[in-house]
């Protein structure tokens, strides 16, 4: 019984294969792990998914799942997948309960106490990135836990520069590395001049910009799919484009692909 | 503001100069604590201290996301060394940054128990802040 994940946004679990109406039993997930019960023709695939907290058996399209990442990779995006549905998939908004409590949560985990979350003002997009690469497990503690993505980026450069094999993640330009599923994706924040570029984050540590963690490879749309907080005002889905050969492209002002190597 | 306790300064109470200077939303949390501490420069024992008069911080020039404090940092009435110490930030406290003089910050700062959404309402909270400012970036 093999263990995949779902890799689309939304995906309908069927009482039987095929799309006929009435056939749906439940939605599964983008990051959702399911057990594989066996291939049915049609490219269906038997499945036990959690449904609304409970076990179902069902079926599903089977090119809507994709096969394991390394361990380590897929417990940052497991943990990724818990804060994605704790926010109702994009639609929590963060000033409102109990969505606001999650984000305190965020802040009292790198060590800020003063912030509970209903700080509208306050982008909290790091400290999202930090609880959820936290909560990766101990692969992942010596990562640059802060509230600004400028400091574990410039740390995750730094790194890398120094071949420090300790830490989780080193930093890449776009060019140098093609993004997976569990590494971190980094752009501008065009809002606050001047622009940054990777010369400027290998350099320095405190820049506004934001990063993402990559939970979907999208070849043939020629995208990749990530989720971070303060998207839209929740933890939701960013869209990147992908350049030739599947690297970063550089639009959305993105700089740099950190990578995970805590399964080398 | 009854019942708080105001530290008097050549005769005027520092909590009517720190409304006085921002009139403009001078909530009661803004006066100074009870136990406000004397401004840089407080001179020598027994001498009265040069005492600086409240400078509005201008509104208009605060940023619209804040800054977190790295350290404790004393918020003061006025860009001046004699200013009166109005109340005091603890590390990680948010902070909107506004228009600076004469080696100060002006600030705007959430109430304590109000949101740190300073930049939709504007009725924070300002005062100053000496520079280099212990700050770091979030987001």
């Amino acid at each position: 019984m093999a263990t995949m994940f779902v890799d689309v946004e939304s995906l309908n679990l069927r009482k039987s294969p095929s799309e006929a109406a009435g056939t749906k039993i439940g939605s599964l997930f983008l990051t959702q792990k399911v057990e594989m019960l066996g291939e049915e023709p049609g490219g269906w695939a038997r499945v036990r998914a959690a449904v609304d907290g409970s076990q179902k058996e069902g079926f599903v399209a089977g090119r809507f799942l994709r096969a394991p990442e390394t361990p380590n990779r897929e417990a940052l995006v497991a943990s990724v997948g818990r804060e994605y549905m704790r926010f109702d998939r994009g639609l929590g908004r963060e000033s409102v309960r109990p969505f606001a409590g999650f984000v305190g949560e965020m802040w009292k985990a790198i060590g800020n106490d003063n912030l509970d979350g209903t700080d509208t003002g306050v982008p909290w997009s790091a400290a999202a990135i930090s609880f959820m690469v936290r909560n990766a497990g101990p692969a992942y503690a010596n990562f640059r836990f802060a509230a600004a993505h400028s400091k574990f980026v410039h740390h995750a450069i730094q790194a890398r520069e120094e071949e420090d094999t300790t830490v989780p993640f080193w930093g890449y330009r776009l060019n140098e590395m093609r993004p997976r599923i569990g590494d971190i994706v980094v752009r501008d924040n065009p809002e606050h001049g001047p622009n940054v570029d990777f010369d400027i984050a290998a350099r320095l540590d405190s820049y506004r910009s934001h990063s993402d963690i990559v939970v979907r490879i999208d070849s043939a749309k020629q995208r990749l799919l990530a989720i971070g907080g303060n998207v839209g005002q929740s933890v939701s889905v960013a869209v990147y484009d992908l350049a030739a050969g599947d690297f970063l492209d550089d639009t959305r002002h993105t700089f740099a692909l950190l990578r995970n190597r805590t399964d080398d | 503001m009854a019942g708080v306790a105001v530290r008097r300064r050549g005769g005027v109470p520092a909590a009517l100069l720190w409304c006085a200077s921002v009139a403009l939303g001078c909530a009661p949390e803004a006066t100074p604590p009870a136990a406000a501490v004397s401004g840089a420069g407080g001179g020598v024992a027994g001498a009265a201290p040069a005492v600086a008069a409240p400078v509005a911080v201008d509104r208009a020039t605060c940023a619209s996301e804040a800054v977190l404090l790295t350290r404790a940092v004393p918020v003061l009435s006025a860009p001046a060394p004699g200013a009166d110490t109005v109340r005091s930030l603890p590390r990680g406290a948010p902070v909107f940054l506004c228009a600076g003089r004469g080696g100060h910050r002006g600030v705007m700062f959430p109430a304590p128990g109000r949101r740190a959404d300073c930049g939709q309402r504007g009725a924070c909270p300002t005062g100053w802040l000496r520079e280099p400012l212990p700050i770091e970036l979030a987001g």
